[in-house]
């Protein structure tokens, strides 16, 4: 579809004036989600149309139709330039023209989209059925369990008149399990889930569906007994899917480009030190080390393809994330991060697959030279300011005396300044993963994004103090 | 904006769908539909980032079958009967709930305020001007704060739900609002993200709200700026009215409706009619004000909202029910008329417009009185709602000293909301309206671990 598509966006883009940026987005979502052995929701939800983007006179204008017939995408194109012109009229700042650039053309193929639309529904019911039965039986503690499957089945193709014709279709899918359990009117509850870009053999690659089922299980009994841990400033060693929550919400955001212009902590501090020579970051629409991490994407909603960005090398800030707009304001080439979620979104700058490269040591070497400190694994959310201070909740916090783990903690929270944070890492461990594969990121609308990296040793701030 | 899409024909398309899907097999279905269409300027740096001028309608459609429940949406109505061959397939896939079932239609008045024929009519033009009004207002006296992004919007929308049960309902409503985000820039110095917002079922004095809203912005972002550090100690905490929403009110609000006390992961579940929290604290929810942003006149099952007080006097004395968590609660019950969501789902359960109730304190009074106290605008942080327990950094926030404020910043509180509710010491007067959905006052609890870094 999305190559026909291509072809309708063609025709109507060769009749246009000026820079006209049309995307076709056909996006299909399947949701099953069973707790209590009730079917909580099952549904699939269809939704396509086309998106307009207009740029005259140095202002933006954009319109949408859910019709995706020539004469409805025209309509569109027109409404768009109106409301580009109104604002053209208020605008302080106008929109540089936008520079030359290397802009994708042609079909991306990618064989998973239909690998997984071929699974029966009955059998992604049955899988969710399964899993949630299988985790209330881990403990005669485990109350409830809650197990929901996603996948975002998505279609898409973008034509510009400066030259992007290209067309693609992925599929992410997403499982989720959690146990809560209860002793004597005390609860705990864990969580375990996993996202990716590919099929299911890719989804259960790392850990199996049983290994997500067990330590969800295990952990919601475990924190039953687990006491709060001494709130202050200490030694912790961050887990990849911690390090990934930091540098995507902490760090991350504040290089996005149009968060620079607003006044960022990053702003003007390309060339400078901002983190230990250890640290080195990037944003990449590949999934660098493994395959599948799920916002790998092979050309943005602009028609730029994805590449590696070096955000931090050894330390040094190297790189903001661009579309074209700021791209040219910056005197760069774009970085392909423009995205957008649905066809009625105009595309925004948005990280991708974000993550620390790994270093040299093991995690058991690290945790052998930690004499005080805490093992920290599992977000369960988490926010980032202006400022670059961070807070992410932990579910699996684990202590560590004399270089060996000890007992769990619960209630945990870490909560620092990024950059700060990020200049006392001493030590980065060869282990890489992406865990954030199953995660949202929010700009005033979604983003399928990942995260991840390897352990690494630094201190920050922990709260949930007793 | 489209004059295009009218309730009857909205309305007519629904009736047709759920037609369809009687015809595809299903026993019972019921069709919501919502149709959107409006302008609205994004901001970012300071300036107008976009226009844009949308509409789209989207169909929800839910069967049952063999007491088996599918659920399909599409934004074609020429795919509906597609759509309905889906909800059926996946029905055919689900597991037996006798509790399912279609809510029977009831009378429903219609509450009045809701729509506004000048806002309905608002161009792309006039929607970028109100824009404009409110970027001016942020930094009409001082050019610190920085707007990262917000908008203004004015929409027009439909709704429709028809039934095999025989319910066939339609209303129009329209809604204008502006939002900003953003921080305090001073030289090298950046300070907290704050956000402000006014939203309005009328246009009527909107250039007035957005000014307001522009000032706030601005003092709260400048009020951010410069921050020391704190001083870790236990005991109380002033929460702002966005702060009780966030953290207080909000999490209450999913530990007493109906599916988290079914699926056994509400600490309250065994808590009703008894007493959880300080008497002076008074939690309703009324979706019937008229010309509220919250009140509809009718829910997404098609039941008419009513008051509900949900904590009287500091005791449990109401939960939230859809149709079929009343079927499904241990306890007889009827739908209280909350029934959410948009036509892209299938019913949840939630509120329309909350209030807690104005108590008897003067917030200048508090600040000067209380020895020593963190006041929390914003908090950042992690809540368990299974747990009641609760961490997060205090955000935009100031430490009080015997009448001296100042801000700080690394700091965080914990403690446990369950805790929290019954430690209540001081509720203020004065109420403010959060997120055009909330009214709350200022509250003081005592009890609460806060950490400074």
């Amino acid at each position: 579809m999305s190559i026909e598509m291509t072809e309708v966006l063609q025709s109507v883009a060769d009749t246009c004036e000026g820079f006209v940026e049309l995307r076709y987005v056909k996006k299909t979502t399947r949701q099953i989600a069973v707790e209590s052995g009730r079917v909580e929701q099952a549904n699939v939800k269809r939704r396509n149309g086309v998106g307009v983007r207009v740029l005259e006179d140095g202002s933006w204008g954009f319109s949408s139709t859910g019709s995706s017939d020539a004469a409805s995408i025209k309509r569109a194109v027109d409404r768009a330039r109106d409301a580009a012109r109104v604002s053209a009229d208020r605008k302080k700042d106008k929109a540089p023209p936008l520079g030359k650039t290397v802009l994708a053309r042609g079909h991306f193929a990618n064989d998973a989209a239909a690998a997984v639309a071929a699974i029966p529904l009955e059998r992604k019911v049955e899988l969710a059925l399964e899993t949630e039965a299988e985790a209330r039986g881990k403990s005669h503690l485990i109350k409830s369990a809650t197990c929901v499957y996603n996948e975002i089945d998505e279609e898409k193709a973008l034509v510009t008149t400066d030259g992007a014709a290209a067309n693609f279709r992925l599929v992410r899918p997403e499982f989720r399990i959690q146990s809560v359990a209860e002793r004597d009117g005390v609860m705990s509850s864990a969580n375990e889930s996993v996202g990716v870009t590919g099929n299911w053999d890719c989804l259960f690659e790392r850990r199996s569906r049983e290994a997500l089922v067990e330590s969800s299980a295990r952990f919601a009994v475990d924190l039953l007994d687990a006491q709060l841990p001494q709130g202050g400033r200490h030694t912790v060693i961050l887990a990849p899917s911690i390090v990934g929550l930091l540098v995507h919400e902490a760090i991350g955001h504040t290089v996005e480009a149009d968060f620079v212009l607003s006044g960022s902590v990053a702003q003007g501090k390309i060339g400078q030190r901002v983190a230990s020579d250890l640290v080195t970051l990037c944003d990449s629409g590949f999934s660098e080390f493994h395959p599948g991490a799920g916002g790998t994407l092979p050309v943005d909603d602009e028609g730029v393809p994805t590449q590696k960005t070096t955000i931090i090398r050894d330390g040094i800030l190297e790189s903001y994330l661009h579309n074209r707009e700021s791209a040219a304001r910056f005197g760069v080439e774009p970085t392909g991060n423009a995205r957008a979620w649905d066809y009625s979104d105009q595309p925004l700058i948005r990280m991708r697959n974000t993550y620390l490269c790994p270093g040299e040591q093991t995690l058991e070497e690290i945790i052998a030279s930690t004499e005080d400190g805490y093992l920290l694994d599992g977000p369960r959310n988490g926010q980032a300011d202006a400022t670059g201070e961070f807070m992410f909740a932990v579910q699996n916090a684990v202590r560590i005396k004399n270089g060996k783990l000890a007992e769990l903690v619960k209630g945990v929270t870490i909560s620092g300044v990024a950059f700060e944070v990020m200049q006392t890492v001493d030590a980065v461990s060869k282990e890489f993963r992406w865990d954030l594969g199953s995660g949202y990121c929010g700009k005033g609308q979604p983003a399928k994004v990942d995260a991840g990296g390897p352990y690494i040793r630094c201190r920050a701030l922990l709260g949930g103090a007793q | 904006m489209s004059e295009s899409m009218t309730e009857s024909k909205l309305l007519a398309q629904c009736r047709r769908a759920v037609d369809l899907a009687l015809e595809a097999g299903a026993d019972e279905a019921e069709v919501c539909a919502g149709f959107g269409g409006g302008s609205s300027v994004s901001f970012e740096n300071n300036d107008i980032q976009i226009a844009m001028s949308d509409e789209e309608v989207t169909f929800g459609l839910r069967v049952i079958a063999d007491s088996k429940q599918g659920f399909a949406a599409t934004n074609d109505p020429e795919t509906l009967a597609e759509s309905a061959r889906d909800a059926l397939a996946i029905a055919k896939s689900s597991v037996v709930d006798e509790h399912l079932g279609l809510a029977e239609p009831v009378e429903v008045t219609p509450i009045q305020g809701l729509y506004d024929d000048a806002i309905a009519g608002l161009s792309v033009s006039e929607v970028t001007g109100l824009g404009v009004h409110l970027l001016d207002a942020v930094r009409s006296h001082d050019p610190r704060p920085s707007v990262d992004s917000g908008s203004v919007t004015g929409a027009r929308s439909v709704r429709a739900i028809a039934s095999s049960t025989g319910i066939n309902l339609s209303e129009s409503t329209s809604y204008l609002g502006g939002s900003l985000f953003g921080m305090a820039v001073d030289g090298d110095e950046v300070g907290s993200f704050v956000s402000e917002g006014r939203y309005s079922r009328s246009r009527a004095d909107f250039e007035a709200a957005l000014t307001e809203a522009g000032t706030t912005f601005s003092k709260k972002a400048i009020g951010a700026l410069h921050p020391g550090k704190g001083v870790s100690f236990k005991g109380q905490v002033l929460f702002s009215p966005e702060a009780v929403a966030s953290l207080l009110v909000s999490n209450l609000v999913t530990m007493v409706a109906a599916p988290s006390i079914r699926k056994g992961k509400s600490p309250l579940a065994n808590k009703f009619a008894e007493k959880i929290a300080s008497t002076s604290f008074q939690l309703y929810d009324d979706g019937t004000i008229p010309g509220a942003v919250g009140s509809s006149s009718f829910d997404r099952e098609g039941m008419p909202h009513r008051r509900v007080e949900i904590i009287k006097d500091g005791i449990f004395s109401s939960s939230l029910f859809n149709h079929y968590e009343a079927r499904a609660a241990k306890h007889a019950a009827s739908s209280t008329g909350h029934a959410s969501g948009g036509a892209n789902a299938i019913p949840g359960v939630s509120t329309s417009q909350l209030e807690v109730a104005a108590g008897e304190y003067d917030l200048e009074a508090l600040l000067r009185d209380t020895p020593r106290t963190v006041l929390v605008n914003r908090f950042s942080g992690s809540t368990n709602a299974v747990t009641g327990e609760f961490s997060g950094v205090v955000k935009s926030g100031y430490l009080i000293e015997r009448g001296e404020r100042r801000p700080i910043t690394e700091t965080l509180i914990s403690g446990n909301l369950l805790d929290l509710y019954r430690n209540i010491t001081a509720i203020t007067a004065d109420r403010v309206k959060v997120h055009g959905l909330y009214m709350m006052p200022y509250i003081l609890a005592d009890g609460i671990s806060v950490t400074a870094g």
